[in-house]
Parts: C-alpha cells; structure tokens; sequence
C-alpha cells in the first residue's frame, strides 16, 4: 500500500472542492438565475469535460502551462516553478476537470428554489449576503454537498490528466491511480489490489452518500 | 454538528498533507528508464542503507522523460535507455553536461507458459509459428518513444518478420508495460528488456532467450544530472558509477561500459 | 405621507397607470386576471423595473427613471404578501417573522416576532413548525405577519386569498381588513374577486388591459353603470354605505340605516349597533312601481328620484335613482341606487329623469357577502 499516494489523492481531493466550492456557488447561482445571450454556450463550455477525454485536457493544460508557453513563463517567474509536474499543477487541472461535477448539481439546487421565496427575502429586507447565508444556501446545501462528494471521488479517480500534467512523481503528484498503473507495471500485483480495492470502497462510500443525501432532498 | 470542528481541524490537516510531506524530505525524484525497474529500486535500496539518503524513483519510458525534463519536470537525474535523449537535452542546456554512459541492455524474446511458441532467440520459431497463424498477440514497447521498442523493432525487421508480425503487435507504453503484457497469457510472447526478464518476479512468468546483439542498436544507455540536481541527487549518480551498483546491474544482464 | 404611483410602459406588458393611497386607506386594484395587477404590484416593491415610471412613498422616492433611481426591494420599506404566500421553507413560522426583521437587534427578533404572530392570530404552539406543517389559512397568518415585521410603510397583497377555500376565506377576510386598516399606512391589494373588494378595500381602481379605467372611493366607483363591463356584468350594483340601526331577533333581520334616512331589513349581520356597514345592492334585485303597494311581502319600499335612464339595444333598461332623501331635494341628499328592468316597463311608467318612484328591494337579495363591515 502506498501511503504517500493515498495522502496525495486525499489532499488533492480536498484542496479541489475547497477551491470549487465559490467557484461552484457563485457559477451555479449565475447560471440558475441569469438570462443572457450565449448561456448555453457558457453551460456547453463547462459542461466539456464530461466528455472530452482527459488526454485532450490534459494536452492542453501542458501546452498552455508548460514550460515554453507565455503562461508558463509567467507563472515561474512570478512563484519561481512552473505548474507541470507539480503538485499545485494537479490541483489547477482537477478544478478544471472537476468543473460540471460541481457546477451542475448546484445549479440545479438553485435552480430549485422557488423565484417567489427569493422575492420574499428581498421583500423582507435581506441583503444579498443574508440573502446567499440565511436563505440560498441552506435551501441548496443538498445540491452543494452532492456537488462537492462527486467532485471529490471524481478527483480520486481521475487518472488521465493527472498522468499528463502531473507525470508520475513520487510524493507530488503520484496519486492513488497512477499509483495503482505503476505498481502494475512493477509487477506488484499486491500492492496494485489493495489499492484498487481501497478506491473501490472509497468510492462507493462517498457515491453512496451523494444518492442518500439526494433521497432525503426530494420530498420537501 | 459538534463533530464539525474535528471534521474540519481533518480536512486542514488532509489539506497540508503534500506541504508537510515536501518540508519533511526533499528526496530527489529520479526518473528512470522502465527496464531499470527493478536493477534501480535494487540499487536505490542499497544507497538507502549506505548513506541514509532517499531517492524517489520514477519509471516510464525515456522518450516520455525527454518530453517532460524540456518541459520543465522537477527531475533531477535522468536515467534514459537511449543516449540520444540525453545529448538533446545536454544540447539544450538542460542536463550539466553530456552524463555517462551507464550500461547497454540486451533485448529477449519472452514467452508465457502454454505459448504455442518456444523461447528461442533466433526468432526461427516466432517466423514458423507466425506462417502456422497460431500468434495472434506479440507484445513490444512502443518504438515511437521507448528505445527497447525500437530494438525490438529492429531485431524483427533483421529477423524478417515485420511486415508479418505488425497488425498482431501490442504496443506497451514502455517496456516495462510491454512486459506486463507479453507474460499476462493474453499474447504469445513478447521482446522485452533482458533486465527485466532476469528479475524473479517476470522470470516467474515465462521463459525467455537472448535474441543477437547485432540484429539491432546498440541500446547505450546514459544518464546524466539535470540542472536541478542536488547533492543527494549527485551522491546518487556517483553511486551508480560505484562497483557495488555496477555488480547489481550486471546481475540483471547489463553490459557494463569499461570507460 | 400617501403613496403615489406613476407608470408607463409598452412592453412586455402594456402598463399605464398613475394612483395614490393614503396611509390608512386600503386599495384594491381589481381587474380581471392577466390585466397586469400583478405586474403593477411588483413594480412597487422593486421586483420588476418599468420603463418609465415615479414612485414615492413617505416622501421618499422609490423609483424615478427619469433621473435614473430604482431602489431595490430591500431599500423599499415594504411589506409584500405573495399569492402562494412564498415563506421560507426551511424555517419555522417564527424563523420566517424574525428573519424579517433586519431593523432590530438580533436579541429582540424573536421576542418581536412572536407578538406579531400572535397578534395575526397564529398559536402559540404553531411557532415553531415550519410551513409545510400549517394550513393553508395558518400560512397566510405568517406571511400576513412577516409582511409587517418590517415595519413597513407600505402593505402589499397580491390575490391573498386565491388559496384559500371559502370557508377559511370568510375566517380570514375581516382579520385581513382589521390588521390592514390598523396598520395605519397604504395598503394596495390585488383582487378579482368583487367580494374581497368590498370586504377590504376603502378605494378601488379598475385596471383593464394594464389600463387604469376608473378609481376612487368604492361606492363611486361601483355605482357607476358605464363601468358594468369593467366591474362585472352580474356584479353590477350600486354601493352604499349604511349604518347599523337594529337588531330584530325574533325573526332575524338587521335594520340599516341608509345616508338620507332611509331604512332597509336585511337578514341578520353579525355587527353591532351603530356599527358601519358597506352594502351591494345588485341592479337587477331592484324592482320600481310609481304608487307604494300594499300588500305585497317585500319588506323595503323605499320612495326615490329617477335620476338617469340608460336603455340598452335589446330588451333591457339601467336606472338610476336617489332613494331616501327628504322632499323636495331628494336627488341631492339621497343613496344612489341602480336598477335593472325591461324596457318595455320604462315606457309603461313613462320613466324619465325627475319621475317619482318607489323602490321595492327583497330583503333576502341581499346576500352576506353583500355587506360588509367597515373597519376604521
């Protein structure tokens, strides 16, 4: 077992939905309340990586990242080390990945609440920030918190993008299923299914939880 | 909800994991040919026990390896199967200097138990089993970036047999993958590195011949320091150039170079 | 103090109105449904943006496009009472009052919130449940009560009763009517209901089309015969306002008291005497004869003064008349009342402005729903 890598995947997880949740609440709110011309091209946009494959993301990433690109450029000289192969490199690619996995579950959960309930909070004096703490959220949480479990086992499980844009590199950006894919090659079949079997059950956990808490939302 | 303050102090902690693990070692990650898989985490061991130091060792295949140093990977040793790679880099500035030749692999031909084919090395039963149509899965590393692909390409260009052998190939990302799939009973067989072949843990898995050295390349294999190496990565490489790692990679079928 | 209302819009819904309220004064834009009621409403609270348009409340300005201003809901002390109620429905009837008061300090919310809700009648022990755990009539009480934990100095109420079963409509309109006239500010309430109107509201504007046809004091408004389109053809009627003047409970009829003197038996109101009532009295519920008949078992015979004739294209006629004035100036002293009869009879009376009649009235035609107390 590779602990290392299960640390990684676990940290890699985390720092994801604690960058995607604003990112999710602030995009799921604009896109369940706002008209505007080209939304679906905006929901199409975001809603890509559920099916592009990850080697097209992660190209892309590397491209835009890596160390010969402007952007690259920049970013080493602005922190002194470039986002490829890096640990911080991986948590920019699975936020990006992990993008519909947040946003749409959200959405829909404030897409959910009733335009005459927010009306009502205007109407009684909320301001937008009680309206988003004392109204908003606690009606969309369920939304919020399946957004944020699917994010969070996706990023455990992603594989390809990581492989890309973070290479294989021990304690930085070897995850669990990358760790899995070397061990395999290492002929460690050990090792290769308890850590299958691990992600396995971690996965089914924390799917299982986003199905309960999306039973308990339905009947209001 | 009195359990929040602990599932949150968990989810910080989960978070600084990669921080804490960076502050604690900044064990230098070397990135290896995959024929080395096992000769290196051998050798990394014995460096382990003799200095204290710790390497971090990642394989794959060298042309991926190329790529990702001139991108900016945080090698700081580089281990490839094929000189070239380093030269290029050394080219491009971004090895100290041209390396050293470390050892030359030698290529086999591996077949898994219940194969239809036999472990013979001048391929003569590989060309009649081919024409009986009893091959239908060969496996070798890919030649576009790993240089025991290209071997294995050349041997069987020399032996004939290319043309015929092609649409049945598997192609591992590297030879280490290669040889994963030529012993998992799937295919027939496959050419894989020597090194790997000599290892218990493949050697288990099927039976293996050497196939000529002069039906292909020499695969002069080199390595050298990045410019981001330091000095655990520099105790390393002198290591590897030391009679205690020169004799583990002989073990595993090297040909050790006498400059 | 009043509030006043300036609109103008083409689209998406036509919209042109111009209307103030007083504080104290409760009025109800009626109209028939998708005439742009709502629309209007929502303008005032801040929820929708017209195109062109001045609003004021409490001399302060609300909305003026001419200089740019539009304040939002928040910034408009409003109170706002949705058709489905809209409560929060994750908070419990005394959350969704305290949340409402922003102004107060934290401490003090509940404490507040609590009194609101008892004073709009809702339990004690129903505090603490959340909506979908009250009634419907229940709900109402909270959003009735969250409305005015604002402080508001404007009451809004769009359709409030459409909800509600009429049972639990004539439990909660004279509270409604209590609650909005003690309030002490404008009260603007939308309706298409006739009976809420005249329960409710002090003044009235018709708007037809997102057009305001007529406003002013209920009984003008309503006694005025070239509105029938607008006001309903069967609800067509004279209003009048009419004080309690008797009780007859041995055979269960309430004698009113009309402005001019006149008296009229009703069937028994649940008001007290002295108290002020406002009546509808529908046209075609009134009969004329030239010389008061005897013996006949209509109880109110009331002497009158034709005052206009309108004779339709087919067979029928609208009168109106001044009943219950004293001779000779009764047309200036009298109640305005209007009825309906066929043309046939206008030409065998000889009916014509100045033509003394009597007005005969069935006590029985008018329904409770027809009377309403008014609440000052």
């Amino acid at each position: 077992m590779d602990w290392e890598a299960l640390g990684l995947s676990l940290s890699l997880g985390g720092w994801t939905i604690a960058f995607l949740l604003p990112i999710g609440i602030l995009a799921g709110r604009w896109l369940a309340w706002t008209k505007f011309k080209g939304k679906e091209a905006v929901e199409a946009l975001l809603a890509l990586p559920l099916v592009l494959p990850p080697t097209v993301l992660g190209y892309y990433l590397l491209v835009s990242m890596g160390a010969r690109s402007p952007l690259g450029q920049a970013i080493e000289a602005v922190f002194g080390q470039g986002l490829v192969f890096t640990f911080e490199g991986l948590v920019v690619a699975s936020v990006l990945v992990n993008l519909p996995f947040a946003i749409q579950p959200m959405q829909r959960a404030f897409e959910a609440i009733p335009r005459e309930v927010r009306e009502a909070g205007a109407c009684s004096g909320l301001s937008p920030w009680r309206m988003l703490l004392e109204i908003e959220l606690p009606l969309a949480w369920p939304g919020i918190l399946t957004a944020m479990v699917l994010s969070f086992t996706h990023t455990l499980g992603e594989f390809g993008v990581v492989l890309m844009v973070g290479g294989n590199i021990p304690g930085e950006t070897k995850t669990v299923a990358v760790a899995i894919y070397d061990r395999v090659q290492a002929f460690d079949s050990e090792a290769a299914a308890n850590m299958a079997a691990l992600l396995l059950a971690l996965s089914f956990v924390t799917i299982g939880i986003s199905y309960v808490l999306g039973n308990r939302r339905s009947p209001s | 909800m009195k359990r929040l303050p602990s599932l949150l102090a968990a989810f910080l902690l989960v978070l600084a994991l990669p921080a804490l693990a960076r502050a604690q070692e900044k064990a230098p990650v070397v990135a290896a040919a995959a024929d080395l898989q096992f000769a290196l985490t051998e050798a990394a061991d014995l460096f382990t026990q003799q200095t204290g130091k710790t390497v971090r060792l990642s394989f794959g295949s060298s042309g991926n390896f190329h790529r990702q140093i001139a991108e900016g990977g945080p090698y700081e040793l580089y281990l490839s199967a094929d000189e070239t790679y380093v030269f290029d880099l050394a080219k491009a500035g971004l090895t100290l200097d041209e390396g050293k030749l470390y050892a030359v692999g030698r290529i086999v031909l591996i077949v898994p138990p219940g194969s239809p084919l036999k472990p013979d090395g001048s391929l003569k039963d590989l060309a009649a089993q081919l024409k009986n149509g009893t091959v239908a899965k060969f496996a070798i590393a890919n030649p576009e970036h790993a240089p025991y692909g290209r071997a294995a390409r050349s041997a069987l260009k020399s032996a004939g047999l290319w043309s015929e052998i092609e649409s049945k190939l598997i192609l591992g990302e590297n030879v280490s993958q290669a040889a994963q799939y030529a012993t998992s009973g799937s295919a027939q067989g496959g050419i894989i590195a020597y090194s790997l072949a000599l290892s218990p843990k493949v050697s288990a898995l099927g039976r293996f011949d050497l196939i000529p050295a002069d039906w292909h390349d020499p695969l002069r294999q080199r390595m050298a320091l990045t410019k981001k190496a330091g000095a655990t990565a520099k105790a390393f490489y002198e290591f590897l150039q030391s009679p205690p790692a020169r004799g583990i990679f002989k073990r595993y079928g090297f040909v050790l170079p006498t400059e | 103090m009043a509030l006043h209302i300036r609109l103008r819009q083409n689209a998406p819904i036509p919209l042109e109105a111009s209307l103030s309220c007083r504080p104290g004064e409760v009025l109800a834009v009626f109209g028939p449904s998708g005439g742009g009621k709502t629309t209007l409403l929502r303008a005032i609270a801040g929820l929708f943006r017209p195109q062109e348009g001045l609003i004021s409340c409490n001399g302060k300005v609300w909305l003026d496009t001419d200089k740019g201003i539009c304040l939002p809901p928040q910034s408009r002390r409003i109170g706002f009472v949705f058709q489905n109620y809209a409560l929060f429905p994750h908070m419990t009837a005394l959350g969704n009052v305290a949340a409402a008061m922003g102004h107060l300090p934290s401490r003090q919310r509940h404490g507040e919130a609590r009194k609101l809700l008892t004073r709009a009648g809702l339990d004690e022990r129903l505090h603490p449940r959340k909506p979908a755990q009250l009634s419907g009539g229940q709900q109402q009480r909270v959003a009735i009560a969250r409305a005015l934990a604002r402080d508001p100095e404007a009451l809004l109420l769009d359709e409030p009763f459409s909800a509600l079963d009429a049972a639990l409509k004539k439990e909660l309109l004279p509270f409604v009517s209590r609650l909005a006239h003690e309030a002490g500010i404008p009260v603007i309430f939308v309706s298409h209901a006739m009976d809420e109107v005249l329960q409710l509201a002090d003044a009235i504007a018709i708007l037809n089309d997102g057009r305001v046809a007529a406003q002013g004091p209920l009984e003008d408004v309503l006694s005025d015969i070239r509105l029938k389109p607008l006001t309903g053809r069967y609800d067509a009627g004279a209003v009048m306002h009419a004080t309690i003047d008797g009780h007859d409970d041995k055979f269960k009829l309430t004698i009113l008291r009309l402005k001019g003197g006149a008296r009229l038996k009703v069937g028994q109101a649940q008001a007290p005497i002295g108290a002020e009532v406002r009546l509808r009295i529908h046209a075609r519920d009134v009969g004329l004869a030239l010389t008061p008949p005897w013996d006949i078992s209509i109880q109110n015979i009331l002497p009158g003064v034709v005052v206009d004739v309108q004779e339709s294209d087919g067979h029928l006629a609208d009168v109106l008349l001044h009943v219950g004035g004293t001779e000779p100036d009764a047309a200036n002293h009298g109640t305005p009342l209007w009825s309906q009869v066929t043309r046939y009879s206008v030409s065998q009376l000889g009916l014509k402005p100045g033509s003394r009649v009597y007005a005969l009235i069935k006590a029985i035609s008018i329904a409770r729903a027809d009377l309403a107390q008014i609440q000052r």
